[in-house]
């Protein structure tokens, strides 16, 4: 083979090199090796401000084993498996409606950017004189927080369908329901799976805000008494809970998104 | 040459205007029941939007087409097409893909099978079948295409500049495949292409438009005999013909010769 490391092709090639499994595994590993040095250091010489990474393992398997951990993780699971739900049905049916319908989006376009660009915290007073402080209304923000990416991904592909697809589509006499079948729905859901994966880890944060905000509750109240009584490994550990279980649920994400666009999966060799 | 009534395809005095802008201004044409009519013309000069709108997919302002006596206002079920850019979709397996139009239309299971399994025969594509388009060739891609259209059996068959977007050596190897499939199954074809060795190859005749507004600057009877193959290529008759149709899309009647593309 010749030796075409240099030439430019070479190096937009590397753009879409795919290393071997375990050396993207042993990749991850180290960096993972590298920030637990770094907090184990800046913990032992910070002391009890910020404690290093074994004493908050220590801390978070006291909180787990006997202390509120579990508990509000299940107040909170509650709360974010339903901000999830909302956002997919609402953000992809939404998206798709403003994509394929020109009066909704006419109608309805505007105030999603405007909702969009506006932080959620400003309106949390005015959601709360409104509905209270009670589940619906947190629901309400954390939806606000995290929906975005679903519903403009969805907006986004279902407004980026080739011509020439829906060409075919006519030209082989689809009818509208066939064509949802066959071409808009499978086109739109790398698109749509992409915004999902992204709302997993926001719908987090947003589940978290609402918490805070409104009569804090679950997860973010056990952050807060920790921050109250100044204890940094409390806080350090429910923060290391939060980010372990973020990495879970992308993760499942990730492979419920590999099943589901599989035909996308560019052969490179 | 092409009685009336035999006539697969009429498109009689076929007007068309975006704006301001003149597409198309009264064009006739027919192309009869086993006859494949080459058309020609330089870029953008309106052959394509001619096809889309026998195809059903552009209306017309003015002016109508009829397919078997049938005005064409909405794509019609005897007709197919085969796209430039092969328009396969990329989340069907091969299979998928060539059944399309059969499943749309409801046929049962087994005619379906059968029917695929003899085109994906007849276009070499056997072995192929779970593939997904992106795992194959721009070649292997627009066979799958072809298929798609053959398998419907269509009384006519638009083929939109369908070699242009494959490399030349597997261009020239489609060219008489396809031929051979028609020698085949004889049917009426609309084969639209800006090559002219293509359209003297493939044609009966070779209409050549001249736009914009897209008009008929002259038609050429394509003489040569068939089953035609690689040595028709080199004959005189082909030659001749092509320098003809040069002249026909280069040469203004003014004595200057047109900008192409």
């Amino acid at each position: 083979m010749p030796d075409t490391t240099r030439s430019f092709g070479a190096r937009v090639a590397r753009f879409r090199t795919v290393n071997a499994w375990w050396i993207q595994i042993a990749c991850y590993g180290a960096s993972m090796a590298l920030l637990v040095a770094v907090w184990e250091a800046l913990g032992n010489s910070f002391g009890v401000l910020f404690v290093p990474f074994s004493t908050t393992v220590v801390r978070l398997w006291e909180l787990l084993h006997s202390g509120p951990l579990l508990p509000a993780l299940l107040v909170s699971g509650k709360l974010y498996l339903v901000t999830l739900t909302i956002n997919i049905v609402v953000g992809v049916g939404l998206g798709l409606a403003l994509a394929r319908v020109s009066l909704i989006a006419a109608a309805f376009e505007r105030y999603i950017f405007i909702l969009y660009a506006t932080p959620t915290i400003a309106l949390v007073p005015f959601i709360s004189v409104l509905f209270g402080f009670e589940f619906g209304p947190r629901v309400l923000v954390a939806v606000l927080i995290s929906i975005f990416p679903i519903l403009l991904g969805t907006m986004e592909g279902a407004r980026s369908i080739p011509r020439q697809h829906l060409d075919v589509a006519a030209i082989f006499g689809s009818t509208e329901r066939q064509l949802w079948r066959d071409v808009i729905v499978p086109y739109v859901t790398p698109y749509a799976m992409s915004g999902i994966k992204q709302s997993i880890a926001l719908s987090m944060a947003g589940t978290l805000v609402a918490e805070f905000f409104l009569n804090p509750d679950g997860v973010a109240a056990v952050l807060l008494q920790g921050t109250t009584i100044v204890d940094s490994g409390w806080v350090l550990a429910v923060t290391l809970f939060i980010a372990i279980i973020a990495v879970l649920l992308v993760g499942i994400g990730e492979l419920i998104e590999r099943y589901l666009v599989k035909w996308r999966k560019a052969s490179v060799g | 040459m092409t009685e009336s009534a035999q006539a697969r395809l009429v498109v009689e005095n076929a007007c068309l205007r975006y704006g301001a802008l003149d597409v198309l201004a009264g064009l006739n044409l027919t192309v009869g029941s086993t006859e494949i009519v080459s058309i020609v013309g330089p870029s953008g000069c309106g052959k394509t939007t001619l096809l889309r709108c026998v195809g059903g997919l552009n209306q017309l302002n003015g002016g109508t087409i009829h397919i078997d006596g049938q005005r064409v206002e909405k794509p019609l079920p005897s007709v197919s097409m085969v796209f430039q850019h092969f328009g396969l979709f990329p989340w069907k397996s091969l299979w998928s893909n060539i059944a399309y139009g059969l499943k749309l239309r409801h046929r049962p299971k087994d005619e379906i099978a059968s029917r695929v399994a003899e085109a994906i025969e007849l276009v070499g594509l056997k072995g192929f079948e779970q593939s997904y388009p992106h795992q194959l060739s721009g070649g292997m891609q627009q066979r799958a295409g072809l298929a798609r259209a053959l398998v419907m059996e269509p009384k006519l068959l638009l083929m939109d500049e369908p070699f242009s977007a494959i490399d030349a050596q597997t261009r020239e190897q489609l060219q008489f495949e396809m031929l051979r499939i028609w020698d085949r199954r004889p049917t009426a074809m609309m084969f639209v292409t800006h090559a002219i060795d293509e359209a003297v190859l493939m044609g009966d005749r070779v209409v050549v438009l001249a736009g914009r507004p897209a008009h008929v600057r002259a038609v050429r009877e394509v003489n040569l005999p068939r089953p035609r193959d690689r040595s028709v290529v080199s004959s005189p008759e082909f030659i001749k013909l092509r320098e003809q149709v040069w002249h026909d899309l280069f040469d203004q009647p003014g004595g200057t010769q047109a900008r192409v593309q």
